[in-house]
C-alpha cells in the first residue's frame, strides 16, 4: 500500500514532463486539467505522443521558420544576482542555446541519435560528442565549495561538490557501458576535467532520483538502464575547466555577459559551479514541438559584506567580476540581468543604480490557497536589458546598502539534509543522514547514496522491520570488490513540523592493496555527495521551477503548487586503514619464511628416518676456537712439510677422506628457538657456521691424523 | 552472552573473518528477505544452505540464538570426548596387537587406560574452556557449526561408519572447503580397519578349523574390504553433488560458487585476520599475485600426501595434523579453527615427554594472544602503530602453531622409534643422539 503511494508521488516528478508531451501529442486542450491524472495517464500519454509526432514536427518547422534568420538557433544570456541574507551575493549566469531544426525534432520524438547538419550557434565540439555517443540528455557539473541550503535556500541549478555527470542515452544496440566509457573520456578531453576516472566502480543507474529533465515519455523515463550517473567528489575546478567551457559559448569571451567571467574573482569565491546541461525541451508553453536546449550555467557565491571595509554588503558588477559590462553579445536574442529584490521590494535596504527598467513579479496571486505561504512565494525581479543599457558606455550595476549587514535568523528552507560520518577508529563506522522538515506536512523524499566498494555496508542494523514501516529501499545494488560500487536508493517519509529523521548506514572499511591507495593515502578517500529528491508542497525557497521553459526568466517564475527540488549533501572524507608502504619485500620474505618453517620440518619428517648417531663430545666454544687455530697452524706447517715431500700428497684416498659424509649433529628444529624470527635466522646461520667449523675441524683432524 | 560485550567480541578480527562473521550472515539474510541477489554482492560468502538455515534461525529463534550456539559448542565438546574415547581404545588395541614387536625396555612408554582416560576428559574440558573456542562462540561465528561438523566427522571415522563419514566430510567441505583433505585419513582408517578385520577373521577361521559360517563371514569381509575404502569416497562425492545441486536450487543459480569457494580461493578481501594471507597479498606485487595465490593455496594441501604416507598407521593423528595445517594456511583463518585442533591435543598426552618446545610454544601462544588485540587497537584505533605490528604478532602466532604441530609429529615419530628400538641412546657403548637421515 505504502509502496503504491510513494510511486504515485514520484510519478509526479515525471508528471510535469509527461504532461507536456501529452499536450504535444494530443489536441492540447485538456493539458491543464490533466495534471491530477498525469500519474496514471501514462499509457495513453505514450500513444498520444507517438500519434501526434507528425504534426508536432510540422509545427516545429513552421515556428523555426518564424524564429528568424539564424536557422532555428537562438542564444540567450542571462545573469541573476541575488543578495543572500548572510551577506553573500549569489550570481548565476545562464547561457542557453536552443536548436529547432526539423531533424532534431524528429530524433527527439523518435528517440534516435541526433544528426546535426549545420552548426550555427550550437558548439560543434559538444555536438559531435552528443551525436557519436547516442546522448539524449547530458548533465555535467564541476563545482568547488558547498552550497549551504540552510542559509542560502535552494539554488537555481543544484550541484554537488566535485564533478557530477549523468547522461540519458537513446535506446541503442551498442553496449551502453562501453559507450559510457568512451563518452566520459571524450568529455574529459572537452572540459579538461579528470572524468576519465569514472569507471564501473563509481557508475550507477539510479531508479528514481535522476529521471529525465527534458521531454520524455513514460516508458523512456522509467527505463533506468539507459541512465548512467557518476560523481567524482575529489575533482578540483579551476581555470583549465573554465576556458574550454567558455569556448562553447557563441560569443566566446569577446562580448556579452561572458566578458564578466574573469578567473580571479571566480576562483576566490566561496562557491563556484560550472555546468553544462543538454536536454530536449518544448519550443513554447503549449509544447507542440520539441527542441534541443543547451544550458551553460555558472554560479558564484561571494562574501561581499566581508570584503567591504564598511561592513555593508555593497556590490557592483565591477566589484563582483572586476570588470563592468562593455559589449553585449550581438548573437544573443536576449541578454538580461536580473536582480532578485524580493527582500527589498521598495528598494529600502539597498538602492540600485541605474534603477531598473521594469520590476517583474511572479507567484503571489497564483498560490492564493495556501495563505501565508503565498506572500513568501512571491518573487520580485528587477530587470535590465543589456542590449538597451549598453549604448556606448560601459554598464555597471551598483547596489548601495543603507545599513551595515545585521546577521539575523534566516528562515530555513522546508527540507534540509546533513550527512556525516560517525564512529571512531579505522575499522567501521556509519554514515548518518539527518533530514529536517520544517514544513507542516510530512514529506516523501528519495535518498540516493552512491558509495565505493571499499566501504562495506551493513543494512540490516538500520533497516529493522520496524524502521521499514516508514521507508522502503527502492533500489539496492550491492558492491563487488574492485568491480562495482554501492547504489542505495531509499524512499523515506520525513515527518513535518521541524522534526528530524535520521538514517544510519553502517559500514566497515576495507584494507586495500598497497597500489590501490592514492599517493597521499592517509589523507583519506572522498565519498560522493548523496542526492535527496523531494516534491515540496509549496514553492517557498525554491529558486527555479523545473519547467520546460527555455530562459532563466521563465525558470525563475514562481509557480504555485508542488515544486520539485533535488539537493545534494556534503561529501565525506573517510580514512581507510593503510598498510606500511615501505616494506613489501620484508612482508613477502617474512611470510614466506613462516611457510618455509612448516615445509622444512615436514619435509624432514616425511622423507628421512630416525637413526642413532654417536655424539662427539662437544667442547666449549673458546676451546674450539683455540683448537681450530691450532689445527690451522698445524695444517700450515703440515703443508710446508708436504711441500718438502710432494710425492706423498694428493693420493686419491685422501680426497675420499675429505669427502666423508657430513655428520649433522642435530636437527635445527630440536634446538630451542626464540620467538623472534630474526633470532631464528641468526641462530640457523650460527649453527651453519658451527657445522662448517666442525666440518673443518673434522677434515683437518683427519688430515692431521693422516699426516702423522 | 547477548550482553553488549558480545558485540565487542564479535567485532574482533581474530574471531570474525569475512567468511564466518555472524554480522555478514545477518546481512545476507536481510538482503535475501529484500529480494536482492545475495551472491552478486561482496558481503555474503556463506553457502546457500547456511543462508537457508540462518534465515530460519533469525526469523524464528532470534531470542534463543546464543543458546543455539552454546548448544552446538556443547555438542562439539561431547563429540570430541567421544572421539578421544574411541581413539584411546583404538590406541590400546593397536598397542596390544603390536606389543610383541616392541623393544624389551619400552614398558614405561606403553599406554595405560588410566593415563588415556585423563586425556579423554581433558579433550572435552579443553574444548569447553579454551578461550579461543569460548570467544568464537560468544562472537557467534559460523566456525561453531563448522567445528560441530568436523567433530562429528571424526566421530564417524572412529566409530566406523564410512558412509556417514563421507557425507560429513562432504558437508564440512561444502561449508569451508579446506576439510576436503580429511577424506584421506578417513580412507586410510577404513582401509586399515578392513585389513585388520579381514586378518582377524581369517586367523579366527584358521584357528576354528572350517565351519561354513566363518568361511562365509570371511568371504563377505574380504569382499567388503575391497569396496570399503571406496565407500567414504563414493558417499563423499554423492553428498557433495547433492549439496551443491540443492544449493543451486536454493540460490537460483550457480553464482554462489564464485561468491563462496571463489572467495575462499582468490582471497580478495584483505581485512586483517590471524592468517598469513591478508598482509602478504596487500603488499604483493601485482604481476606475482596469481602465482603466490596458487602457491599459498597449494601449500595448505601439499602436506596431505607426504604426511599420509608417514602417518598411515595413525590416521587420527594425520587428521589432526591436517586440521592444524589447514587452520594455519587457510585464507581466512579464525581462532575458532585453532581452538578445535588445540582441544584435541590432550589425546596425545603420551607424546608430551617427547616434545621439546612446549614451553616456548606455550609462551608464544600466550604472548601473541595478548599482544594481537593490543597491536590491532594501536594500529586501527589509536593510530600510534602501523600494520606491521599486528602482522608481526600474527606471524609469531602462526610460527607457534607450526612449531606445535611439527613438534607433535616429531614426538610421534620418536616415540615410535623408541617403542620398536628401545630407549637406550647408545651405539657401541658410546652415547648417541637421534637424528634424521
Amino acid at each position: 500500500m505504502y509502496r503504491c503511494i510513494v510511486t504515485l508521488v514520484l510519478a509526479l516528478v515525471w508528471c510535469r514532463v509527461a504532461l507536456t508531451s501529452d499536450n504535444g501529442g494530443g489536441s492540447g486542450g485538456s493539458g491543464g486539467s490533466g495534471g491530477s491524472g498525469g500519474g496514471n495517464g501514462s499509457s495513453d500519454g505514450g500513444s498520444g505522443g507517438s500519434g501526434g509526432s507528425s504534426d508536432g514536427s510540422s509545427g516545429g518547422g513552421s515556428s523555426g521558420g518564424g524564429g528568424g534568420g539564424n536557422g532555428g538557433n537562438t542564444f540567450t544570456e542571462e545573469l541573476l544576482i541575488r543578495p543572500l541574507p548572510t551577506g553573500h551575493t549569489y550570481s548565476h549566469f545562464e547561457f542557453i542555446t536552443t536548436w529547432t531544426a526539423p531533424e532534431i525534432t524528429h530524433s527527439i520524438e523518435h528517440y534516435t541519435d541526433f544528426e546535426f547538419s549545420h552548426y550555427d550557434l550550437f558548439p560543434r565540439a559538444l555536438g559531435e560528442i552528443v551525436e557519436r555517443y547516442h546522448v539524449r540528455e547530458l548533465h555535467l557539473s564541476l563545482t568547488q565549495g558547498l552550497w549551504r541550503h540552510r542559509k542560502w535556500g535552494y539554488p537555481v541549478l543544484e550541484a554537488p561538490p566535485g564533478a557530477q555527470l549523468w547522461v540519458w542515452f537513446n535506446p541503442t544496440q551498442d553496449n551502453l557501458d562501453q559507450t559510457w566509457r568512451d563518452l566520459v573520456n571524450a568529455l574529459s578531453g572537452l572540459v579538461c576535467a579528470s572524468l576519465n576516472f569514472i569507471d564501473s566502480t563509481n557508475t550507477v543507474s539510479p531508479e528514481l532520483s535522476y529521471r529525465p529533465q527534458g521531454v520524455a515519455q513514460d516508458w523512456y523515463a522509467k527505463n533506468s538502464s539507459l541512465l548512467r550517473y557518476a560523481a567524482l567528489p575529489r575533482e578540483n575546478v579551476c581555470t583549465e575547466n573554465l576556458t574550454p567551457w567558455k569556448k562553447l559559448l557563441p560569443c566566446h569571451t569577446q562580448s556579452g555577459l561572458s566578458t564578466l567571467l574573469h578567473p580571479g574573482p571566480l576562483y576566490s569565491s566561496h562557491y563556484h559551479s560550472l555546468s553544462l546541461h543538454l536536454r530536449p525541451t518544448c519550443q513554447d508553453a503549449t509544447c507542440v514541438s520539441p527542441q534541443l536546449e543547451l544550458t551553460q550555467g555558472l554560479s558564484l557565491v561571494q562574501a561581499t559584506s566581508v570584503e567591504s571595509p564598511s561592513g555593508r554588503s555593497d556590490w557592483s558588477l565591477r566589484r563582483l567580476f572586476s570588470a563592468p559590462l562593455i559589449f553585449s553579445c550581438p548573437l544573443a536574442a536576449t541578454s538580461m540581468i536580473y536582480v532578485d529584490i524580493t527582500d527589498n521590494k521598495n528598494l529600502t535596504h539597498y538602492t540600485l543604480d541605474p534603477t531598473p527598467d521594469t520590476v517583474e513579479m511572479s507567484g503571489g496571486s497564483g498560490s492564493g490557497g495556501s495563505g501565508s505561504g503565498s506572500s513568501s512565494a512571491t518573487r520580485h525581479l528587477a530587470l535590465y536589458d543589456t542590449h538597451k543599457a549598453l549604448d556606448g558606455d560601459p554598464f555597471d550595476l551598483t547596489a548601495t546598502y543603507t545599513r551595515r549587514l545585521v546577521h539575523g535568523l534566516v528562515p530555513p528552507p522546508p527540507l534540509q539534509v546533513s550527512r556525516f560520518v560517525t564512529g571512531y577508529g579505522q575499522e567501521g563506522g556509519s554514515i548518518t543522514v539527518q533530514f529536517v522538515n520544517t514544513g507542516p506536512s510530512p514529506l516523501t523524499v528519495v535518498y540516493l547514496e552512491v558509495l565505493p566498494w571499499y566501504l562495506r555496508l551493513f543494512l540490516h542494523t538500520s533497516h529493522s522491520h520496524h524502521q521499514l514501516q516508514s521507508m522502503y529501499v527502492a533500489k539496492l545494488v550491492t558492491a563487488r570488490d574492485r568491480e562495482r560500487g554501492w547504489l542505495y536508493e531509499a524512499v523515506l517519509e520525513v515527518p513535518g513540523g521541524g522534526k528530524t529523521l535520521e538514517l544510519r548506514l553502517e559500514f566497515s572499511r576495507a584494507l586495500l592493496k598497497w597500489l590501490e591507495y592514492p599517493p597521499d593515502a592517509n589523507h583519506g578517500f572522498y565519498i560522493p555527495a548523496a542526492t535527496v529528491s523531494c516534491i515540496l508542497p509549496t514553492p517557498r525557497n525554491v529558486s527555479s521551477n523545473l519547467s520546460l521553459g527555455s530562459t532563466l526568466r521563465q525558470k525563475l517564475q514562481v509557480k504555485s503548487g508542488q515544486s520539485f527540488v533535488r539537493i545534494h549533501t556534503e561529501t565525506l572524507l573517510i580514512s581507510l586503514p593503510t598498510p606500511d608502504f615501505s616494506m613489501p619485500y620484508n612482508v613477502i620474505c617474512l611470510a614466506c619464511t613462516v611457510v618455509a618453517l612448516a615445509f622444512g620440518p615436514i619435509h624432514n619428517i616425511t622423507t628421512k628416518k630416525l637413526v642413532l648417531r654417536k655424539v662427539e663430545a662437544r667442547e666449549p666454544p673458546l676451546q674450539r676456537l683455540v683448537n681450530a687455530l691450532k689445527a690451522k697452524w698445524r695444517a700450515l706447517r703440515g703443508r710446508k712439510q708436504a711441500a718438502e715431500k710432494p710425492e706423498e700428497t694428493n693420493s686419491p684416498g685422501r680426497n675420499d677422506g675429505a669427502k666423508e659424509p657430513i655428520e649433522v649433529e642435530e636437527n635445527p628444529l630440536y634446538d630451542d628457538q626464540e620467538e623472534d624470527l630474526e633470532d631464528i635466522t641468526e641462530k640457523e646461520e650460527e649453527e651453519e657456521e658451527e657445522e662448517e667449523e666442525e666440518r673443518r675441524d673434522c677434515t683437518l683432524n683427519k688430515e692431521m691424523k693422516k699426516d702423522r | 552472552m547477548s550482553s553488549p560485550g558480545s558485540d565487542h567480541v564479535a567485532k574482533r578480527v581474530e574471531l570474525s573473518t569475512p567468511l564466518n562473521a555472524w554480522k555478514r550472515v545477518e546481512e545476507g539474510v536481510f538482503l535475501h528477505s529484500q529480494g536482492i541477489a545475495v551472491y552478486s554482492g561482496g558481503v555474503f560468502h556463506e553457502t546457500p544452505l547456511c543462508l537457508f538455515f540462518s534465515t530460519f534461525l533469525i526469523r524464528s529463534w532470534k531470542t534463543y540464538l546464543p543458546v543455539v550456539f552454546v548448544l552446538c559448542d556443547l555438542m562439539t565438546a561431547a563429540l570430541l570426548t567421544r572421539v578421544a574415547t574411541l581413539y584411546s581404545q583404538h590406541l590400546l588395541l593397536a598397542q596390544k596387537k603390536d606389543v610383541e614387536k616392541y623393544a624389551s625396555d619400552s614398558s614405561p612408554l606403553l599406554l595405560t587406560s588410566g593415563s588415556l582416560r585423563s586425556g579423554v576428559m581433558a579433550v572435552g574440558a579443553a574444548y569447553l574452556f579454551c578461550p579461543y573456542t569460548v570467544a568464537s562462540c560468544v562472537a557467534k561465528t559460523t566456525t561453531v557449526f563448522a567445528n560441530l561438523v568436523l567433530a562429528a566427522t571424526l566421530t564417524a571415522m572412529l566409530s566406523g561408519c564410512p558412509i556417514i563419514f563421507g557425507g560429513l566430510v562432504a558437508l564440512a567441505t561444502y561449508q569451508s572447503f579446506y576439510p576436503v583433505c580429511l577424506i584421506v585419513p578417513g580412507v586410510l582408517h577404513f582401509a586399515q580397519q578392513d585389513g585388520r578385520r579381514s586378518s582377524s577373521s581369517s586367523s579366527s577361521s584358521s584357528s576354528s578349523s572350517s565351519s561354513s559360517s566363518s568361511s562365509s563371514s570371511s568371504s563377505s569381509s574380504s569382499s567388503s574390504s575391497s569396496s570399503s575404502p571406496l565407500k567414504p569416497l563414493v558417499s563423499f562425492i554423492i553428498t557433495l553433488v547433492i549439496l551443491l545441486v540443492v544449493s543451486a536450487e536454493i540460490a537460483g543459480d550457480w553464482q554462489f560458487l564464485e561468491a563462496t569457494y571463489g572467495f575462499i580461493l582468490s582471497a580478495p578481501d584483505l581485512t586483517p585476520n590471524i592468517g598469513l594471507f591478508w598482509y602478504f597479498f596487500t603488499e604483493m606485487f601485482e604481476h606475482f599475485r596469481l602465482f603466490f595465490l596458487a602457491t599459498f593455496q597449494l601449500n595448505a594441501f601439499v602436506y596431505v600426501l607426504p604426511l599420509s604416507v608417514r602417518l598411515r598407521r595413525d590416521p587420527v593423528l594425520l587428521a589432526a595434523a591436517l586440521l592444524a595445517f589447514t587452520a594455519v594456511f587457510r585464507s581466512y583463518p579464525a581462532l575458532g579453527d585453532v581452538g578445535l585442533y588445540l582441544s584435541l591435543l590432550p589425546v596425545w598426552k603420551h607424546l608430551y615427554p617427547f616434545m621439546r618446545q612446549t614451553f616456548i610454544v606455550g609462551c608464544m601462544f600466550v604472548a601473541t594472544s595478548v599482544l594481537g588485540p593490543i597491536m590491532y587497537n594501536l594500529w586501527i584505533f589509536n593510530g600510534s602503530a602501523n600494520a606491521n605490528f599486528y602482522f608481526a604478532v600474527t606471524l609469531a602466532f602462526n610460527t607457534a602453531q607450526i612449531f606445535l604441530v611439527t613438534d607433535l609429529l616429531f614426538a610421534h615419530v620418536k616415540r615410535e622409534y623408541h617403542l620398536f628400538h628401545g630407549s637406550k641412546m647408545e651405539v657401541d657403548g658410546i652415547s648417541a643422539r637421534l637424528t634424521l637421515q
